[in-house]
C-alpha cells in the first residue's frame, strides 16, 4: 500500500506531464486559421530602385553591364546593402552577375543619372536586336 | 522533495515552450524584381528597329541607307531623324498591364555641334512610316508637344563630345505603346530652333552603321505589376 501523499504526488505528476505533452503537441501542430492577425501595422522600408535600367557593354559579345538609376539608391538607407542579381539573356545564352549596393563594383558614380558597375557577367552574351535583362534586388 | 523539484522544472520548461510559441515572429526581406528589355539597332538587318533621315533640301530623297543621321539646321537645310523601336518585339513580351519605370532613348553622337549648345527635341510620331518610303515630303504626323529634349554641343555641360547622348526620357510614350493607348510609330528628332541663320550639325550613328559600339538603343525598365 502506498501512502496517500505519494498517490497525490503521482496524480499531480501525471496531470502536469499530460498537460505539458498536450501543450507541446499544440505548439508543434501550430496552424494559422485566423483571418485577422492583428491591427498593428509595420512599415517596411522598401528600396525605391525600381527604375533600375541595364546598360549593356559594347561589342559583339556583351560581357559587362552597368546599372543606371534616376535616384542615388546607394545613398538611400532602404537600399544601401541590398543585393542585386542581374541576368542578361538573348534567348539562347545568358550571363549573370551579383553585387551589393555600396560595395564595389556597385558603388555610385556620377551625379545623376546614377550608375553602378560595371559588373562582369559570368558568361558572354552575343548581342542581338532584343535582349532581356532581369534585376532582382533583395533586402536590405 | 526531489519529485517536487522535477515538477517545478517541468513546469518551467512548459512555460518556456509556451512563451516561445507565443512570441513566434516572422521576418522577411523586400524582394524587388525589375525587368529590362533592350532593343538595339544591331545587327543592321534587324526589323526591330527602323531609322532614316529626311532632308528639307532634297524633299523627295529617301536616306534609308545612310550610315549616319545628320541633323543640320540653317535656312532650308533642316534635317530630321526618325527612329522607331518595335516595343512589341521584346522577348518576352511586355504585358499590357506592366508599369514602365523608365524608357531611355540612346543614340550615339558621332559629332556634336561645334562652338554652341543646341537643344535637340524628341517628338512622338503619330502615323506609320517606313524606312524605304520616308522623305521630307512624306514625314509622318507627330505630336505638337515634344516628349523630351536634351542639350548637345561642344559648349554644353554634357553631351559635349562624341558618345551616347543622355537625357532622352521617353517613359510616357513607351507606357502608351505597351498599354495600347497609342500606336508605336517611333520618334522624330530635330533641333529645337530649326532654320537658324548659322548652320549647326549633330550627327548620330544610324542602324545601317552596323556598329556594336554605337548602335541606336531603347532601354525599357518595367515591372510586371502596377
Amino acid at each position: 500500500m502506498r501512502r496517500p501523499g505519494t498517490l497525490i504526488r503521482m496524480a499531480v505528476t501525471t496531470v502536469v506531464v499530460a498537460g505539458a505533452a498536450i501543450a507541446v503537441g499544440l505548439a508543434a501542430g501550430l496552424t494559422t486559421l485566423s483571418n485577422n492577425i492583428g491591427a498593428a501595422q509595420a512599415a517596411t522600408p522598401r528600396c525605391t530602385g525600381s527604375d533600375l535600367s541595364v546598360i549593356e557593354g559594347t561589342g559583339a559579345t556583351i560581357t559587362t553591364v552597368t546599372l543606371s538609376s534616376s535616384t542615388n539608391i546607394d545613398n538611400t538607407s532602404a537600399c544601401h546593402g541590398a543585393s542585386l542579381a542581374v541576368t542578361v539573356t538573348n534567348g539562347t545564352t545568358s550571363g549573370s552577375a551579383t553585387c551589393t549596393i555600396g560595395t564595389a563594383p556597385c558603388t555610385v558614380a556620377g551625379t545623376g543619372p546614377y550608375t553602378f558597375g560595371p559588373l562582369t557577367l559570368s558568361a558572354g552574351v552575343a548581342r542581338t536586336a532584343a535582349t532581356q535583362a532581369d534585376i532582382v534586388m533583395t533586402g536590405p | 522533495m526531489r519529485r517536487i523539484g522535477i515538477l517545478l522544472a517541468l513546469s518551467a520548461l512548459l512555460t518556456l515552450s509556451t512563451a516561445a510559441a507565443a512570441s513566434l515572429s516572422l521576418t522577411s526581406q523586400a524582394l524587388t524584381p525589375i525587368r529590362n528589355c533592350i532593343l538595339s539597332g544591331y545587327p543592321s538587318t534587324t526589323t526591330d528597329v527602323i531609322d532614316a533621315m529626311v532632308e528639307q533640301n532634297n524633299p523627295n530623297t529617301n536616306y534609308n541607307n545612310a550610315t549616319n543621321s545628320v541633323m543640320s539646321h540653317s535656312g532650308n537645310t533642316n534635317r530630321r531623324t526618325y527612329v522607331e523601336f518595335l516595343v512589341a518585339d521584346c522577348v518576352p513580351a511586355i504585358p499590357p498591364t506592366a508599369t514602365i519605370r523608365s524608357a531611355t532613348l540612346r543614340l550615339y553622337a558621332t559629332a556634336v555641334p561645334a562652338g554652341t549648345c543646341r537643344t535637340d527635341d524628341v517628338f512622338a510620331a503619330t502615323s506609320a512610316w517606313t524606312e524605304t518610303g520616308i522623305t521630307w515630303n512624306t514625314q509622318p504626323t507627330s505630336n505638337s508637344t515634344r516628349t523630351t529634349y536634351m542639350q548637345i554641343g561642344s559648349t554644353c555641360t554634357s553631351n559635349n563630345a562624341a558618345g551616347y547622348v543622355t537625357g532622352w526620357n521617353v517613359t510616357g510614350d513607351v507606357q502608351s505603346y505597351v498599354s495600347g493607348s497609342a500606336s508605336d510609330d517611333g520618334w522624330m528628332i530635330r533641333d529645337d530652333a530649326e532654320s537658324s541663320a548659322t548652320s549647326y550639325t549633330a550627327t548620330y550613328e544610324a542602324k545601317n552603321g552596323n556598329s556594336t559600339t554605337e548602335n541606336p538603343e531603347l532601354i525599357i525598365s518595367y515591372v510586371d505589376v502596377p
